[in-house]
């Protein structure tokens, strides 16, 4: 097992398309890092760069104390799970498993035990003797770790591994997942655009958005600190609303809409800005309180367990997350509150990093 | 019920459609048959007036004097020969060329493509002069190697696209999952792709095969001693400005088509491609 680094990365495409923006990052040994970010932002080019499939153009990456720029994929010492199994389709499960320690001349008993190990720990030594279209996703994908575990890498790489499963069975493979990394205690890098997966299986997460990183933190301080506009409503479902203001005195009041000054901190400047709530942090406001503003219901949605109420404030739909199922009835004027010290305050410009 | 049972198609139809697949039952089978009635008459007899399939004083005369009179043998060990050095050379060629073309990005990729499909669009004939000149230049006029060239050069192109397309529907991820176990790119290549690819191995292999086999033109060209006649220039032989030895024609020409049925039975089941079904899911 060995930490990863990544210094200055680049990558830019033969057709000059440039995909990969100066990212750093630094993945320590044993640590689980999720590359999250939308379709296209470049989490898959830098998971090829870490495996040797595709070259940077520029930078320096590192497993271990060792920089592996020039190292072809086999020498760098690590294993890749991918989205679409990428089983060989020729071999048994058990050939699959055995094929990168044989390229490595491993002795024949220590393949064997090993492959019987890791058949073993997910459950697939019936289907030892299988060929991988006689077997249904979730098991490919099984023995698609497989075949990672044995090799007893320095670092496992993951590209989407869960997406081509079903609901159910995604859930399921994930908590499996979480369970290997807390007994192999291993280096895994793994890429997903599904925030879920991002949240619950990272010790960190790097948020990316047109190759650049744009947030490294914790899941829960990604969540309760995005460091800007793209990674507070990236992360969060329901996203997080949004109002454009401006700071005055340290409250923040909503441009042109009547609304209650909302304390930010008097540490903020004076100017233009955006407050970001989530919706669980937007309540339905009692008539004595000092509430925010006041919208119109335009519609409930019932959960169960609890209700999303998408609320008009002048031109603008929020969403309320309420835990009182018959809070409010489509077409009533409710009045809204801010929970205190739960709010996100960003710069008004394009970027909109975080202020508070 | 009763409403998404298909309806039965008239019986005049069905009665049509079997007449039309008889006949050309009959038309691809009744030359075969007539074949082989000749090669069983005795003497020189091409036509008769009789229809029968097994003449009455019906012989293996004709099929005794290949053997025995004619160089027929050294004829078949000779097109034997040629064949597999044209399928070997020709697939160990394809094979690799193939799989440059889908997988590696290079300049004059495309041109080259383009270019090698552009020399299929000229018919064999046309080539015949140059190619030949390029032979005779190379001091391999009467001999197997500028035959051999000459079969390869033409059944090429046909070759290299057909495996490029074969290679094409294989996934990347599995080379890469490959050189990720360790795999040099010429062991990925031969140790998870070309596996996968046999069944367009065979395909190759057949067209390869089967292209030099029954070729005439060309080996009539390069070929000049009768002793280093391929089975056509052999069968042609039989037919002098005099007369035709219909019976030994006829009789070879049987002979010569049992190989290949033989290969088609052996192969036929490599033939049923989607071996990589299953490995990858897009
Ligand atoms: N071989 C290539 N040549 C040119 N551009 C490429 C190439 N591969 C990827 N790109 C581009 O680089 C960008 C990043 O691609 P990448 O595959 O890393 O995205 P991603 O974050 O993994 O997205 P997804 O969630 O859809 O998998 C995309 O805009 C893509 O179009
Ligand atoms: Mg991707």
């Amino acid at each position: 097992m060995a930490s990863v680094r990544l210094r200055n990365l680049n990558k830019i495409y033969p057709d000059g398309f440039h995909a990969v923006k100066d990212v750093n990052v630094d993945i320590a040994d044993g640590e689980f890092v999720v590359l999250v970010g939308p379709s296209g932002c470049g989490k898959s080019t830098t998971l090829r760069m870490i495996a040797g499939l595709e070259e940077p153009s520029s930078g320096d990456l590192l497993i271990g104390d060792r920089r592996v720029n020039d190292l072809e994929p086999g020498e760098r010492d690590i294993a890749m799970v991918f989205q679409n199994y990428a089983l060989y389709p020729h071999m048994t499960v058990r050939q699959n498993m055995e094929f990168g320690l044989k390229m490595r001349r491993t002795p024949k008993a220590e393949i064997t035990a090993r492959v019987n190990e890791a058949a073993e720990m997910l459950s697939i030594t019936h289907l030892l003797d299988r060929r991988p279209k006689e077997m249904s996703g979730g098991q490919r994908q099984r023995v698609a770790l497989g075949r990672a575990i044995v090799r007893y890498p320095a670092a496992f790489l993951f590209d989407e591994p869960l997406s081509n499963l079903d609901a159910k069975l995604r859930v399921q493979m994930r908590t499996e997942i979480a369970g290997l990394h807390q007994r192999l205690r291993a280096t895994m890098v793994y890429v997903t655009h599904d925030q879920v997966e991002a949240m619950t299986l990272g010790d960190r997460l790097v948020l990316m958005r047109d190759g650049v990183v744009q947030q490294i933190a914790p899941p829960l301080e990604v969540y309760h600190k995005p460091a800007n506009r793209f990674v507070a409503t990236f992360i969060g479902s329901p996203a997080m609303n949004l109002f454009e203001g401006a700071i005055h005195n340290g409250a923040f009041r909503l441009k042109d809409i009547a609304s209650s000054p909302v304390p930010v901190g008097s540490e903020l400047a004076d100017g233009t800005a955006v407050l970001g709530v989530r919706p669980e942090d937007l309540v339905l406001g009692a008539p004595d309180h000092q509430n925010f503003v006041t919208g119109v219901v335009q519609v409930v949605e019932l959960l169960g367990h609890e209700a999303l109420l998408h609320v008009k404030i002048g031109s603008q739909l929020v969403v309320v997350r309420s835990a009182a199922l018959n809070s409010a009835e489509p077409g009533a004027t409710v009045a809204l509150a801010v929970r205190e010290g739960r709010v996100h305050v960003f710069a008004g410009d394009e970027v909109g990093r975080r202020l508070n | 019920m009763t409403s998404d049972t298909p309806q039965r198609e008239p019986f005049l139809l069905t009665l049509g459609r079997h007449a039309l697949l008889l006949a050309f039952v009959a038309i691809s089978l009744w030359p075969v048959l007539d074949v082989l009635a000749i090669s069983l008459r005795p003497g020189n007899r091409l036509r008769t007036t009789e229809f029968e399939l097994f003449p009455r004083d019906a012989t293996l005369a004709s099929y005794r004097a290949l053997f025995t009179e004619q160089p027929f043998l050294r004829w078949l060990g000779n097109s034997l020969l040629v064949s597999t050095a044209v399928t070997v050379t020709g697939v160990a060629l394809a094979s690799i060329s193939g799989y440059a073309f889908s997988r590696f990005k290079f300049v004059g990729r495309q041109t080259m493509m383009v270019s090698i499909l552009t020399t299929q669009m000229f018919p064999a004939t046309m080539l015949l002069l140059p190619l030949y000149l390029m032979i005779a230049k190379l001091g391999l006029v009467n001999t197997f190697v500028g035959l051999v060239l000459f079969y390869v050069a033409t059944a090429l192109p046909f070759c290299v696209w057909q495996m490029k397309g074969f290679y094409d529907t294989i996934p990347h991820s599995l080379e890469e999952a490959a050189r990720i176990d360790g795999c040099s790119p010429w062991n990925a290549f031969t140790k998870v792709v070309l596996p996968l690819a046999a069944p367009g191995l065979v395909i190759t292999a057949l067209f390869s095969f089967m292209s030099a086999w029954s070729e005439y033109l060309i080996a009539a060209q390069v070929l000049q001693d009768r002793e280093l006649f391929t089975l056509p220039l052999g069968l042609k032989s039989f037919q002098s400005s005099m007369s035709t030895q219909w019976g030994l024609y006829a009789a070879a020409s049987l002979l010569v088509s049992i190989p290949v049925v033989i290969l088609f039975m052996l192969l036929s089941r490599y033939l049923v491609s989607g071996l990589t079904l299953g490995s990858v899911k897009e």
